[in-house]
């Protein structure tokens, strides 16, 4: 049997194990959709990484430093990338693990905001949770397509094949464990990636002779491989060539990708489910280390050394760090790398299936239909309400040249404008008025959705973010302010923390 | 000035920033040390 077959299967039993253990840990709703706000931090810290970074940490990233070395974008987004999560775990994860517990024990991102704002309402929660489920199904179902292309890729399956048979164990375990079995399956996944991205970063490193080596082979390839500020266009046929300046706007596009960690609900929910705002420091010294920089640098090199290391040009960069594994180890260890990748795609669409079931039974079945439902018939919601979401994800997924996977970018744009400046003007801004984060919010999320009509040129999260915040700031100014009850709420968690 | 055939920014933009926001992340875990008495 192929070796790579049989790492395969044996992770992937694992993670059923685990979702079959977790199952007789899960009795209430918040235990379901928040673990019972329990997590170390240890888990905390890795399943926040795991469950940002996807398959883009080990295909998109290394493809992008593959297609353009040091230029384009890829060196800016990941130092962009590294300060905005730095930006998050220091000033937004103790605010909103306190603030969450004092409004109410709020448990999803749509609840705390219908708490913030004592809105009757329920107008931002509704608001939020459609935000949430339709941008996620899209996250979801793209999630779905590259994990279908790996298996595609790697075992020769049909596409329709793979794509059922990952969409069947990811929802295994999702259904029965909920946020305790994504988190400690996000732990394992994340252990995963790391390690693969940074053995096959200094192995490759070491083969080529050290540092030095591997630049100079990228300025014989081409000069603008070497130059952050350069440009370069790749294709198959020509390969690299320099296509001048990537000007002030490209490098502020890259690095605003960091501002889209602000309205993110599959991380901000790693935040509000920690045991104790205490552990909080421990989690992000963890988290920045072994799940932000490291993996980020290695990711980065991996497509780097792909351009000296590989002979002929990739069809798809994308595809990099699955060939420099294949070409360098033996078909055990490579099965073991390769699974990193499995890990990377499955520990976000778990979670994005997670957050997305909250949004449906929380937001909508509870608030709406059946507000004395028992917390055993929440869980079985839940339960089906992640059936369903994988349901349609598919569908939309089914599709082998689907655009979903285009929708990836607006996704995350979309989720830092749309929830980004609520969430930050929530926790810091005591003058902040529901309305003000109304409107902020549909502001910030259509902005992303209509600024390709405009023609300009620049990533869809920087108008949004700024847009959604100016809204915010306007709207409260002018309306009448926050009630007393609120502002005393605020007071009172500042002063706890 | 060119080092390994980068360019002096950048090796700057390569070394600089994820290394000092990780010395940020080892600072900040002794300095936000919480207090005995705060609450959870």
């Amino acid at each position: 049997m192929n070796p790579t077959y049989v790492t395969f299967i044996l992770y992937l039993v694992v993670l059923l194990a685990i979702g079959i253990t977790t199952y007789r840990m899960t009795n209430t709703m918040s235990d379901y959709i928040l673990g019972g706000r329990r997590l170390g931090s240890w888990v905390t810290a890795f399943s926040a990484s795991a469950s940002d970074f996807s398959g883009w940490l080990l295909l998109g990233l290394p493809g992008a430093a593959y297609a353009a070395g040091f230029g384009q974008w890829s060196l800016w987004i990941a130092v962009g990338l590294a300060i905005g999560a730095m930006f998050n775990w220091r000033y937004v994860a103790k605010r909103l693990r306190v603030y969450t517990q004092f409004s109410n024990d709020s448990i999803t991102l749509p609840e705390f905001f219908e708490n913030r704002f004592r809105d009757r309402t329920s107008l931002l929660r509704v608001i939020s949770a459609l935000f949430i489920l339709t941008f996620f199904l899209f996250y979801t179902a793209s999630g779905l397509v590259a994990g279908a292309k790996l298996f595609e890729g790697t075992f020769d399956f049909d596409y329709h094949n793979a794509l059922l048979l990952g969409a069947i164990v990811i929802v295994a375990y999702t259904f029965l464990g909920g946020f305790l079995a994504v988190s400690f399956t996000d732990f394992i996944q994340a252990f995963l990636m790391f390690v693969a991205l940074a053995i096959t970063a200094i192995y490759g490193v070491y083969q080529l002779g050290g540092f030095g080596a591997l630049f100079e082979g990228l300025a014989n390839v081409s000069p603008s491989l070497t130059d952050a500020y350069a440009g370069t266009a790749y294709e198959q046929a020509t390969g690299w060539d320099p296509v001048g300046a990537i000007g002030i706007v490209g490098i502020i596009s890259a690095l605003a990708w960091g501002l889209g960690y602000f309205g993110q609900p599959h991380i901000l929910v790693r935040f509000m489910a920690i045991r104790s705002h205490k552990e909080i420091r421990k989690s992000r010294l963890i988290a920045m280390i072994m799940g932000v920089v490291i993996p980020l640098y290695s990711s980065l090199l991996v497509g780097m050394i792909g351009i000296v290391a590989i002979d002929g040009n990739l069809g798809d960069p994308e595809q990099v760090f699955i060939v420099l594994v294949q070409m360098t180890y033996n078909p055990w260890i490579a099965g073991f790398l390769l699974a990193a990748v499995l890990a990377a795609i499955m520990s976000t669409v778990d979670s994005q299936l997670l957050v997305s079931s909250s949004a449906l039974t929380e937001d909508f079945y509870r608030r709406f239909f059946r507000r004395e439902a028992s917390e055993k018939e929440l869980v079985w919601v839940g339960r089906i309400s992640v059936l369903l979401i994988a349901l349609i994800a598919v569908f939309l997924a089914w599709n082998e040249s689907s655009s979903v996977l285009e929708l990836v970018s607006y996704a995350w744009a979309g989720f830092g404008a749309t929830f980004g400046p609520p969430i930050l003007f929530a926790l810091f801004w005591r003058k902040t008025t529901r309305n003000g984060a109304l409107v902020g919010m549909i502001v910030g999320g259509l902005t992303v959705i209509l600024w390709t009509f405009t023609g300009y040129e620049i990533y869809e999260i920087v108008p949004g973010f700024l847009l959604g915040s100016l809204a915010i700031v306007l709207v409260s100014l002018i309306g009448k302010g926050p009630d007393k009850e609120i502002t005393d709420e605020y007071d009172k968690v500042v002063n706890h923390l | 000035m060119e080092i390994f055939a980068l360019t002096g920014w950048t090796w700057f933009w390569f070394v600089v920033p994820l290394p000092l926001l990780a010395i940020w992340a080892v600072v900040s875990y002794f300095t936000d040390k919480p207090k005995e008495d705060d609450p959870e």
